[in-house]
């Protein structure tokens, strides 16, 4: 009845095995041996051997799904059988605010040491005030609106900043009336719009490959050395889904981004229940981008709906 | 939480039961709590990692049923360790057998409910922030710093990170379990600070 107490002796499988294991999947495989593992790595748990180490694949798991790296069926595992129990539920949770304040505390050291309650104020100032002054975008079929913040977010000069993002926001506001008309007029879904030293606003083009616009340049991006992050908002005419994942991903299609939480704001936000859809809403850090090719991939459940592709035009000098 | 696995329940264990199976695991009685709480805890554990919604559950039925075999058979086993791994495996059985694949569906489904509704948690998220900012602030200089830097970027720059970290506190493996470490000690901080409130 008593298990093989060997485990010590024996060691941890390979970190790929427990990866399967604790994503269920090893349980339901019919490989030759697949049961004396899941027996071995039972016992494992069962003894607290090895405990710190399955402790460390476990949450480099949840950290492969936050950055969604995951591979798709290791997703589709991770949401059906690892996220389970409640306590894996909140795992997540934590693992995702963590995440966030550790890379934010990252840019903060490499840009100077910033107080805390800076960082707060940044993250939250332009979004709940953007929202604010959101107008219906139903007649957007599918754009995205990248907006680069400019701040060197040094202490003396938080009062200008705050009061000229104020200015700025409302001209955001009233340049998303013009951008709409724009598009419903001429379709150009690739001129940048120039907003201001702060703010740029450049508008995406849909795209249903990454690389299926050889013939035509990219909206390009300027990302000056004091940006930190963009704020991006992508409108989606229709809502078939309840959730999506975002993607970031250079040229080669290496993942730089992801966010597994894209604030929605849909229609019953601005109580208006028409084909309006959705609006994702979500910043990015900026610190990975250079100069180069990018693409923003959203999906449903692992499968791509829609990509849009910009060029990031480095202006550090 | 509060559902019901339903499958076999074990028999009713009485206060005294419960005494004679802490002065089984040891005389000491300071020892057998400390035996007693490490047991549930792998076993919580084992059931948390098999997937299982009812962790917390599982495990007391398991410890329930040793305490009943111990106390029916108290000569047969000479470890309640061995003995609970066994019972475990089994009530880890029966429950993948009696918990339907309807059930596990709405597990899955209730699974994903939770993940929106923690998006939409806005007032526990900024609570949760706030702990968080409190409990970094509890670490020691060098953890902080670790941890930051341990997961400040993404892509190539974080696997250099992680490379030249793993260099300079003595090999991968030994970062990955500091991390893992602080990342625990962070976790239960952020738990204890939300329950009682202490959002500072």
């Amino acid at each position: 009845m008593g298990p093989k107490n060997n485990s010590k002796e024996v060691g941890l499988p390979e970190e790929a095995v427990v990866r399967n294991y604790l994503l269920g999947r090893l349980e339901a495989s019919s490989e030759p041996g697949s049961r004396q593992i899941v027996d071995y790595l039972d016992d494992c748990l069962l003894s607290g051997n090895f405990s710190e180490q399955i402790g460390v694949i476990e949450d480099e798991i949840v950290e492969d799904y936050l950055e969604g790296t995951l591979r798709p069926q290791d997703t589709q595992a991770f949401e059906a059988h690892f996220l389970r129990p409640p306590e894996r539920q909140e795992k997540l949770r934590v693992a995702r605010l963590l995440d966030r304040r550790l890379k934010m505390e990252g840019q903060t050291k490499e840009h100077g040491n910033l107080e805390e309650s800076q960082i707060e104020e940044k993250s939250t100032l332009p979004s709940s005030h953007w929202r604010r002054h959101r107008r219906s975008y139903a007649e957007l079929a599918a754009v995205l609106l990248l907006c680069a913040v400019f701040a060197g977010y040094l202490a003396d000069l938080r009062s200008r900043f705050r009061s000229e993002m104020t200015e700025s926001n409302r001209q955001v506001a009233e340049s998303r009336q013009i951008s709409t008309s724009r598009l419903e007029t001429a379709g150009n879904l690739q001129q940048p719009v120039l907003l201001n030293h702060f703010q740029t606003q450049v508008i995406l083009r849909r795209g249903v490959e990454p690389a299926a616009h050889a013939d035509a340049p990219l909206p390009e991006l300027p990302l000056g050395a004091a940006t930190k992050s963009i704020q991006v908002e992508i409108s989606l005419p229709r809502l078939p889904f309840e959730t999506y994942d975002v993607r970031l991903q250079n040229k080669a299609g290496q993942s730089l981004w992801s966010g597994s939480e894209p604030r929605f704001l849909t229609d019953a936000d601005r109580n208006s229940k028409s084909s309006a859809g959705a609006i994702l809403f979500f910043e990015v850090p900026s610190h990975d981008l250079l100069e180069g090719e990018y693409t923003f991939v959203i999906s449903h459940a692992s499968n791509p709906l829609v990509t849009y592709s910009f060029y990031v035009k480095s202006s550090h000098d | 939480m509060g559902q019901e696995t339903g499958f076999r329940k074990a028999k009713t264990l009485t206060p005294e039961d419960f005494g004679k199976f802490l002065q089984w695991l040891s005389p000491d009685r300071e020892k057998a709590a400390k035996e007693y709480l490490q047991l549930r805890t792998n076993l919580v554990r084992y059931f948390i990692c098999k997937g299982c919604a009812h962790a917390d559950e599982l495990a007391d039925r398991t410890m329930d049923r040793v305490a009943i075999v111990m106390k029916n058979e108290p000569d047969k086993y000479s470890s309640a360790h061995a003995l609970s791994w066994g019972v475990a495996k089994n009530v880890y059985r029966e429950y993948s057998r009696q918990v339907t694949f309807a059930e596990l569906d709405a597990e899955t489904v209730s699974a994903s409910e939770s993940s929106q509704q923690m998006l939409q948690d806005t007032a526990s998220k900024e609570r949760k922030a706030g702990c968080l900012g409190s409990c970094l602030q509890g670490l020691s200089a060098h953890e902080r710093d670790l941890i930051v830097q341990y997961h400040r970027s993404q892509g190539r720059e974080k696997i250099e990170t992680r490379k030249r970290l793993a260099e300079e506190h003595g090999g991968a493996n030994k970062v990955r379990i500091t991390a893992y470490r602080i990342r625990a000690r962070l976790h239960e901080c952020i738990t204890a600070c939300v329950q009682q409130g202490q959002v500072n």
